[in-house]
């Protein structure tokens, strides 16, 4: 009897450390049971989204201009753009919510909800309204997207104005253009086709296709120095801040801004002084702004100097401002004569340069031209 | 000697929810030999790559696997930022250790889940996944997805994360070490899961470098193979990384190598938070890829390896990935001969199996 007592407590203190190994867990399980649930009783109660959370793309209709770039951003083929029947559209289901759309859009009209893409049991397309483009241009437009995949951005270089819209309107920059050196090039690596440019470009001498024909040229253009091609750009700042504005007691109506500008916007009359501007016509290129010798124009602050042009014209009379030459320095290139606007300088014989004062308008022109620096400006009663 | 058998394992869910088959020769109830075949679901990703710009490639090559996914991002821009010749800038490569490292934790405590799950330990998969849950929701934070983070780009990362952040990210990982120990020391201490995995699927030190294993299935044979002791690979040589070795090469030997990993993860994380510079996450990258690189990544399953060969333009010739579950079913096979058919499952969890991956 003792033994066999004995040897059951000796099997059950072997035994314990042994069970206990089977309850390393006892511990976790009590804890839990007075816990309360880690779930959340989803959908009842709904979840708390963190600001990064890439849910579903959502698209600010109005905004979009439909060029494209998301589409082609989109690694899974999930989003379809079409310009001109004004739609955008996107399979809920291909998207994996990456975001590259978001980060592509260039008119940030696509957003990121936090919100997920609510489940269903069909393959869900979601379809949004964006402006379809002006019924005149819808025709072109429909025309233009066909050969779109055609071949390469080419640019008319006989026709182009260089005025450097395209490279605004680029936006992936993948255009460069200089008004100076005649160069237009595009990165046909970077290009993304959207066609952006070719609605911008005011003289419709951009086109996808027909690169063969616009190769040559585009090679020429790549020879000129690469860093003034780069200059461009960097006059875009003020461009969208308002309609173009001459200061007109600054101005002296030569009518220079009136020849550069590519979609003649500006009408000049010398005699009357009258400037005005189409501000529908203008497409902000900013050509006749680089080309203004008194630099008196600018876009925006429009109202602002409207009424002391009234007052200008009749000062104006007073006193006025002429080109007068040095005659030692002048070399008879006749650089003046061609660049004068009012045709004011003769030609230049014998060493001899001659002005029709009543024609200047002292709009300097002829002193910027000028390779010896021989031309200045006087005032005279 | 009975009579032989052969038994179809999977590729209907195998204990894990992918798609391997074995064909299982047994005698009576002793596994003779394993003939393991692949091949379910190749999705073509490696050809879709060419097919696509390589800055949109990254978010497809991220999708090889749901559970590496930053590393398979990570290790594709490494091979693309290395043929483009740039070095990316210090805090991004911190991030990218940092995020790497959290997905470590994430994939070993899915892992530990599985195995758990798979040894019919039900509450413990239940924990282990509960805790993983703040892993993911420390992802959801910091980069916008819970598993798939979309966060890598060819230059750097996409988005910044702030200092803050990632000071909250290394408190919250603190905080949950005294959890995840709970939870571990049953997989260690438990004596229903040492009957289970102490001593069963033994791979010596010398098979296991035969073979070529790779990852914990190799560091649990006493192999010292590990990508991030090497130099060029984040920043791991900054944060003093020594590998976890296990000597006994077992099951349970395998999984202490996870655990261990999971508390070695934390502190890397720590110490980076601690470490990290401030300035870009970003830089300009040239739009196209000439020449080619071999990048190698250590991803929770072991190592992976990623070869990109740029066409001269924004386009891929070619990518290649050859990912860890590859190299550790050689391994297996190995390790299922002479197993009993019922340690068949624990035998195929422990090389963490990830077979999509494997196909891509």
């Amino acid at each position: 009897m003792i033994i066999a007592v004995i040897i059951i407590a000796a099997l059950l203190c072997l035994a314990v450390p042994y069970l206990l190994g089977f309850f390393k867990f006892g511990k976790t399980i009590i804890g839990s049971t007075f816990k309360k649930p880690s779930t959340l009783m989803y959908p009842v109660k709904p979840r708390e989204w963190q600001e990064r959370t890439r849910g579903a793309v959502s698209i600010v209709g109005e905004d979009c201009i439909g060029c494209g770039i998301c589409a082609k951003a989109c690694p899974t083929n999930a989003i379809e753009v079409d310009k001109a029947g004004g739609s955008w559209t996107i399979q809920r289901m291909q998207c994996i919510q990456c975001s590259a759309c978001v980060d592509g859009c260039p008119k940030k009209c696509l957003t990121m909800e936090n919100l997920y893409t609510i489940p269903d049991v069909v393959k869900v397309v979601d379809t949004f309204e964006i402006p379809a483009k002006a019924p005149k241009k819808a025709a072109g437009e429909a025309a233009a997207a066909a050969p779109a995949d055609d071949g390469d951005l080419a640019c008319d270089k006989e026709v182009c104005v260089f005025c450097g819209l395209c490279a605004k309107a680029c936006p992936v920059d993948a255009i460069k253009v200089d008004r100076k050196e005649k160069v237009w090039e595009v990165d046909t690596d970077t290009c993304v086709k959207c066609g952006a440019c070719i609605d911008k470009c005011p003289k419709k001498c951009l086109a996808f296709g027909g690169a063969a024909a616009a190769a040559a040229p585009a090679e020429e253009a790549k020879a000129a120095p690469a860093e003034e091609a780069k200059e461009a750009p960097a006059e875009e700042p003020a461009a969208d801040d308002g309609d173009l504005a001459c200061d007109k007691e600054a101005c002296v109506f030569c009518g220079l801004c009136a020849k550069e500008c590519p979609v003649d916007a500006i009408t000049v009359d010398r005699k009357e002084k009258i400037w005005e501007v189409d501000t529908d016509t203008c497409v902000k290129c900013g050509a006749c702004i680089d080309k203004c010798p008194k630099k008196c124009l600018s876009f925006g602050g429009a109202a602002a100097e409207e009424a002391p042009a009234e007052e200008a014209k009749e000062e104006a009379p007073a006193k006025r401002t002429i080109a007068a030459v040095d005659e030692d320095k002048c070399i008879g290139c006749n650089a003046c004569v061609n660049e004068c606007p009012s045709e004011a300088i003769n030609d230049v014989v014998d060493n001899k340069w001659t002005l029709e004062e009543e024609k200047c308008v002292g709009c300097g022109a002829c002193v910027d031209v000028c390779p010896t620096d021989a031309i200045s400006m006087t005032e005279v009663e | 000697m009975g009579k032989r058998t052969i038994i179809p394992f999977g590729p209907q869910h195998p204990v894990l929810p992918e798609p391997i088959h074995l064909d299982l020769v047994l005698e009576d109830e002793t596994v003779v030999e394993a003939i393991p075949s692949i091949g379910y679901i190749h999705r073509g990703l490696e050809k879709l790559c060419e097919t696509k710009d390589f800055n949109q490639m990254v978010y497809v090559i991220e999708r090889i696997c749901g559970i590496c996914s930053f590393g398979h991002g990570w290790g594709a821009v490494a091979s693309m930022e290395g043929a483009m010749g740039v070095q990316v800038p210090e805090r991004a490569e911190y991030l990218r250790t940092i995020l790497h490292e959290l997905g470590r934790i994430h994939s070993h405590l899915l892992w530990l889940g599985l195995l758990a799950d798979g040894f019919g330990f039900e509450s413990l998969f239940n924990h282990c996944w509960r805790i993983r849950e703040t892993v993911l929701d420390l992802f959801e934070k910091n980069t916008g997805g819970r598993v798939i983070f979309s966060i890598c780009k060819v230059g750097g990362m996409r988005k910044d994360i702030s200092n803050e952040n990632l000071k909250e990210m290394q408190e919250v990982l603190n905080g949950l070490k005294a959890e995840i120990k709970e939870i571990t020391d049953v997989f260690i201490n438990d004596a229903s899961v040492q009957n289970r995995m102490v001593g069963v699927g033994v791979l010596t030190k010398e098979e296991a470098e035969e073979l070529c294993a790779v990852g914990p299935m190799a560091r649990a044979s006493g192999v010292p193979q590990d990508i991030r002791m090497t130099d060029n690979h984040g920043v791991y040589g900054k944060l003093g990384f020594e590998p976890v070795l296990e000597e006994a090469g077992d099951c349970m030997a395998r999984t202490v190598v996870r655990i261990r990993e999971v508390f070695q993860s934390i502190d890397l994380i720590s110490k980076a938070v601690d470490q990290i510079p401030d300035g870009p996450v970003d830089m300009k990258v040239p739009n196209k890829i000439e020449g080619e690189y071999i990048t190698r990544m250590e991803q929770p399953r072991g190592e992976a390896y990623y070869y990109a060969k740029g066409a001269g333009t924004k386009f891929l010739k070619r990518m290649r990935v050859r990912t860890p579950t590859n190299m550790n079913i050689p391994a297996m096979v190995k390790t299922l001969a002479g197993a009993d058919l019922a340690d068949v499952p624990m035998l195929v969890l422990t090389i963490d199996p990830c077979i999509s991956c494997t196909e891509r």
